[in-house]
């Protein structure tokens, strides 16, 4: 019995919930980005990438938290210059515009990911923490499983309280809600897009520092071609607008990719959590737009 | 629906530029013969140029050229979705694959000769790019995109990777035609392909379907007011698209030889075209054209320029040097010059007309409050 | 472009210049393909000009009567196009060589180059990248990608070459490198510019089954020689100019159902990258297995550039419980990539299976290096190879040492197959052409102490024996278990 369990549920489940919390973090990323400045951000997977970067480039040559902070750090100065200078110059273009600019910055960034190491270049990520702490069902709990969850979980909590109890954080909200209302009660729009976009950067490497070592290792770009569409499609559960939404969005998109990932044999159909991420996407978008988790936080 | 997330854009009330012939500055000018004579010289210069260039070397030479007709193909196909009718396509690497993997099977599964390959290839695009289109019509904008970006992930990882249609890892084969082998002479193949797609694209955009798409672009509500058909127009676009986006896969294949999954990433295909139809300039046939030449010569002689200067990283990583600099061009584009290259062609092409040159014309594609929103 | 504009009267206006064009482009064309016929009629001396120009003008002595100009003609692409007709040019350019051959082998040549037929007549023959000094040899290998990323490629390309110096019946060979990043197109891109640019007598491959046989299927189309580690053998066991220098995985497959029964299991997993070029190797070790009284326990195949969650799916499901007690041994037959990923997500849920197989990549010490210290292979991990483990270099060819003091295993592997090479570059003599080395490698065997002997009196996978190297953790590197082991 364990074995039928462990396999095709007990360790996707586990994985699920590990790497949809990073998914999580990221759609958390998202969804500010998009309330305060109503910009689909498809930056966002680098700012995970760049956050792994700055974290496993430096990890040898200084004590383990510097490195992540280096990590985060780099992330949080992408997501900051990338408002200061694509964003802000496109202030109240078309929409489309600004997509298509933040793809610009992804790609920019993705080719000096590629300078570091060609394509499909592995890139080792030792794990944080050796050992395993406990058995479940049959599968293996690590430690490292455990750390990880758990320091995304709570950047995610921390989050939720900023933007629902704090001044600054409800100051945003009402950001997005009337931007010329906002201005006219002194709330500073440029300050606002500056701190969402600098979170935005921050979870992201966040969650770049903190996924790899769950897969030992990682390529360039891995932020876009793995991340960026589970992410999204989590913002797109949460309604876009929903942070707790958005972090229980990935939570969700972890549990389907694993799940799909363990149970269908990638030699009958190849890439099915990719296939299970496109049917939810549209599943959600045509049905039930506004989200199935939305709701304004 | 996505509308209930809709509150009113920037782009506020939409408003046709209802530009006639008769307001336009070059009207009433005509050349003198020399003009004329000074006309056919800027057209002939450059043929002969491009004719000495593939002729005076390698075989290189040519595969280049070949390669940027290619990317031409594919950038005016995506130049049709966003261009067009403001709907975004992050998912080209599908498009493109489906044709470049179709045309292979047909000609070394199939064993069909490699035009049937190209026209199996141009229907089955058109095929996808319809039902994408289905999803588009209940889908607008912004999230319309994430679709094609899901989409264009599950063709990366699932169908590019079915063994029975792409021969999984060993890459599918795509022979060119016989008398055609050489690079040199494929080379005329790709450019009778793209001739034959800026033909079409440029009646398409003449004709009563082209007005339609503008109106969409502007706003799907107010076309369909106008007596528009919204559901017609946005799927014959999307069958457009994907049609280019067919040819320009078959003409991949057979220039590559061999094709497998990881050509078609989305980084390396979905982003880079997407960003030679923005600097090209969106609805400017000519810019996208010429930028999709100056980015492939840029990654043929940026290694010697770097060699020249004694930058060693430049000389090998070149390739990822110019995709960096397009992006940086890209964005500069969007914030500075929203016709892209478009910019400089445009006028050269009106003046090839017979008209006046004169820099400014019309509206930008994706200009300050202009056309293009598509909204969420 | 302004849609407005009332219809009529612009296309009009429009339609003329852009059928101007349209004209003018398929006036191009059609000067392209009138210049290829008047480059033929010129005897091929600027048709394709592979070097044709080169080898006629640079070859004093013997070779002066080899005809340059045969060049293409050989290569003879098919008959199709500007190959085609350089190679009509070829029957012309021939005549020269009845100075040397006499009458007959021109006549002989000059038909074959008519044909535009890959002729081995002796008479007449293609000796592009061939000069009075040197012979250019085209490698390509993964240098990066989800091959063994290594600049050791690069740097290791031309040791054994250098240390020989000018000893190939007075030539020294000089060596291009380019990186197929372990992806079939980019390789055949690769060979394509090793040919068309860099004018190279022949084709060397340095691992991955697919770029293989990519290139050994574009090299056979234009007439050059190519030789490489043995892989698959669908679809180049037939071509002419094709060697391989060491046991196809077929052929393999047999001796490591062998080893595994040997090694006292029962119960055999296999697990592939999904590729066409995979299926022989896969159904003749299934088989093979069977007859030799192993259980398949399972048998899979992965997308061949899978992602880490895909081959932590795999791990898990790899880890029955068989496996986990270790009664299982695992035969994977993918990238280096993959299976770091694959025993590194099986070690993180405490299975470590016993690993065995082939692989010239696999059995790098990069594999070594990145999954020793997870403990993954501590169940042990055996690899067929070409080449012998870094222990035992001095004991089979102290020169590697001396030549290339910090020479790695690929460094190793390179100087292995460039040995193997030379032999068979100076059995094709002085007069050195592409046919001529095809027919002096066919039939022939060869031993160099490095590879296992190789004997082409059977067809044109030459491996006679295997080594097997084993993962050693303490030292992080694969060491040599066993040498030229022609059965277990």
């Amino acid at each position: 019995m364990s074995g039928v369990l462990a396999f095709e549920v007990a360790r996707p489940v586990v994985l699920g919930v590990v790497q949809g919390a990073g998914v999580g973090l990221m759609a958390i990323g998202l969804v500010l980005i998009y309330k305060s400045s109503r910009v689909f951000n498809f930056a966002a997977g680098e700012f995970a990438t760049v956050g792994a970067f700055g974290f496993y480039l430096t990890k040898s040559h200084v004590p383990f938290l510097v490195a992540a902070l280096i990590g985060v750090l780099a992330a949080l100065g992408t997501g900051l210059l990338t408002e200061r200078l694509v964003i802000r110059p496109l202030a109240n273009r078309p929409r489309v515009t600004l997509l298509v600019a933040t793809a610009a910055v992804a790609i920019f960034v993705i080719a000096f990911q590629f300078l570091a190491g060609a394509q499909g270049k592995l890139f080792g990520a030792k794990a944080l923490v050796s050992g395993n702490a406990f058995r479940l069902v049959g599968v293996f709990v690590s430690w490292q499983e455990i750390v990880i969850v758990v320091v995304l979980a709570a950047s995610g909590a921390a989050l939720a309280w900023f933007f629902g109890r704090t001044d600054l954080g409800l100051a945003t909200l009402a950001t997005s809600q009337e931007p010329t209302a906002a201005r006219l009660m002194g709330i500073r729009l440029n300050r606002v897009a500056m701190l969402t976009w600098g979170l935005a950067g921050a979870l992201g490497g966040v969650a770049g520092v903190l996924l790899p070592p769950l897969t030992q290792n990682f390529t360039p770009a891995f932020g876009t071609t793995d991340l960026l569409i589970p992410a999204f499609t989590a913002a797109v559960l949460g309604g876009m607008t929903s942070v707790p939404g958005a972090f229980v969005g990935g939570l969700v998109l972890g549990l389907v990719q694993n799940l799909t990932q363990f149970n269908v044999s990638s030699n009958r159909l190849p890439g099915a959590p990719s296939v299970a991420v496109l049917v939810v996407l549209v599943v959600v978008l045509v049905v039930r737009p506004t989200g199935i988790l939305g709701r304004e936080a | 629906m996505a509308r209930t997330l809709e509150r009113p854009s920037a782009g506020g009330t939409p408003s046709p530029p209802r530009t006639t012939v008769s307001e336009l500055p070059g009207r009433g000018f005509q050349p003198t013969p020399a003009g004329w004579a000074a006309r056919a010289g800027a057209v002939l210069a450059p043929l002969m140029v491009g004719v000495w260039y593939v002729r005076s070397n390698a075989p290189v030479r040519s595969d280049a050229l070949a390669t940027a007709a290619v990317i031409a193909i594919g950038a005016l196909s995506l130049n049709v979705l966003v261009g067009y009718t403001g709907q975004i396509s992050l998912g080209h690497q599908a498009f493109i694959g489906i044709g470049a993997f179709t045309s292979a099977y047909i000609i070394s599964e199939s064993h069909q000769p490699f035009l049937v390959g190209v026209v199996v290839a141009l229907l089955v695009g058109a095929v996808q790019a319809v039902v994408l289109g289905l999803i588009a019509l209940r889908v607008r904008g912004l999230y319309f995109a994430l679709v094609t970006l899901a989409w264009g992930k599950v063709a990366e990882q699932c169908l590019f990777r079915l063994k029975s249609f792409t021969r999984g890892g060993a890459g599918a084969e795509a022979p060119r035609p016989s008398g055609f082998t050489t690079d040199k002479a494929y080379l005329v193949v790709c450019l009778v392909g793209l001739a034959l797609i800026l033909l079409v694209d440029w009646r398409l955009v003449a004709t009563k379907a082209g007005r339609a798409m503008q109106a969409l672009r502007e706003s799907p509500q107010v076309a369909a007011n106008y007596g528009v058909d919204v559901k017609g127009y946005t799927l014959y676009a999307f069958a457009v698209a994907g049609a280019y986006a067919g040819v320009a896969g078959a003409l991949f294949a057979s220039r590559r030889l061999t094709v497998q999954s990881g050509d078609f990433d989305f980084a390396g295909i979905a982003l880079t075209y997407l960003i030679v139809t923005v600097v090209g300039g969106l609805r400017r046939r000519g810019g996208i054209v010429a930028f999709s030449l100056l980015y492939v010569l840029g990654g043929e002689y940026l290694p010697d320029l770097a060699r020249a200067i004694g930058v060693r990283t430049i000389e090998v990583n070149a390739g990822y040097y110019i995709q960096a600099l397009s992006a940086v061009l890209a964005i500069l584009t969007l914030i500075f010059q929203p016709d892209g290259l478009g910019t400089i062609t445009a006028p050269v092409g009106r003046w090839l007309r017979g008209e006046r040159f004169q820099l400014a014309h019309g509206g930008g594609a994706l200009g300050r409050g202009g056309g293009g929103d598509a909204r969420p | 472009m302004t849609p407005s504009r009332p219809a009529p009267a612009w296309p009009r206006r429009r339609l003329a210049p852009m059928l101007g064009l349209v004209a003018a482009l398929v006036l191009a064309a059609c000067g392209q393909k009138s210049g290829v016929h008047v480059a033929a009629g010129n005897g091929g001396a600027a048709g394709a000009g592979n070097g044709a120009a080169i080898s006629a003008g640079d070859q004093g002595g013997p070779a002066a009567g080899t005809p340059g100009a045969a060049a293409t003609g050989g290569a003879g692409a098919a008959g199709t196009g500007g190959a085609g007709a350089a190679g009509a040019g070829a029957g012309g350019g021939a005549a020269p060589a009845g100075g040397a051959a006499g009458g007959g082998a021109t006549a002989a040549g000059a038909g074959a180059g008519g044909a535009g037929a890959a002729a081995s007549a002796t008479g007449a023959g293609d000796s592009t990248g061939v000069s009075n000094d040197t012979i250019a040899i085209g490698i390509h290998a993964p240098a990066t990608g989800a091959g063994a990323p290594a600049p050791s490629f690069d740097q290791g390309k031309d040791k054994y070459f250098n240390f020989i110096g000018p000893t190939i019946n007075g030539r020294t060979a000089k060596v291009f490198f380019e990186d197929d990043g372990y992806n079939p197109s980019q390789a055949v891109a690769a060979c394509k510019k090793l040919v068309q640019v860099d004018h190279v007598f022949m084709l060397v491959g340095g691992g991955g089954t697919d770029q293989i046989v990519a290139c050994a299927q574009y090299a056979a189309s234009v007439g050059v020689p190519y030789v490489a580690e043995g892989v698959t053998e669908a679809g180049v066991n037939t071509l002419k100019s094709y060697f391989a220098e060491s046991m196809s995985y077929k052929t393999q497959g047999t001796l490591l159902a062998q080893y595994i029964k040997r090694q006292g299991f029962s119960q055999v997993e296999m697990i592939r990258g999904n590729t066409q070029n995979f299926e022989d190797a896969h159904s003749g070790f299934i088989t093979a297995a069977k007859s030799v009284g192993l259980q398949v326990a399972r048998d899979d195949a992965v997308p061949k550039d899978a992602d880490a969650q895909t081959m932590s799916s795999e791990a898990a499901q790899m880890c029955t419980l068989d496996a986990r007690a270790g009664k299982v041994a695992v035969y994977p037959l993918m990238s280096p990539k993959l299976f770091i990923n694959l025993a590194g997500a099986a070690a993180g849920q405490q299975c470590y299976p016993r690993y065995a197989g082939i692989g010239i990549t696999l059995g790098l010490n990069v594999v070594a290096q990145a999954l020793c210290p997870t403990g993954a292979l501590k169940n042990g991990a055996s690899f067929f190879s070409p080449f012998q483990g870094l222990d035992a270099v001095d004991q089979v060819d102290p020169d590697f040492h001396k030549a290339y003091p910090n020479g790695d295993d690929i460094g190793f592997a390179l100087w292995g197959a460039e040995k193997l090479l030379t032999a068979q570059l100076k059995a094709a003599g002085r007069n050195l052409t592409r046919q001529g080395f095809v027919a002096a490698v066919q039939g022939k065997s060869f031993n160099t102490g490095v590879y296992p002997a190789v004997d082409f009196s059977q067809g044109h996978f030459g491996g006679t024996a295997v080594h097997v190297l084993k993962a050693d953790c303490g030292r992080s590197q694969y060491v040599t278990e066993a040498q030229n082991a022609r059965s277990f």
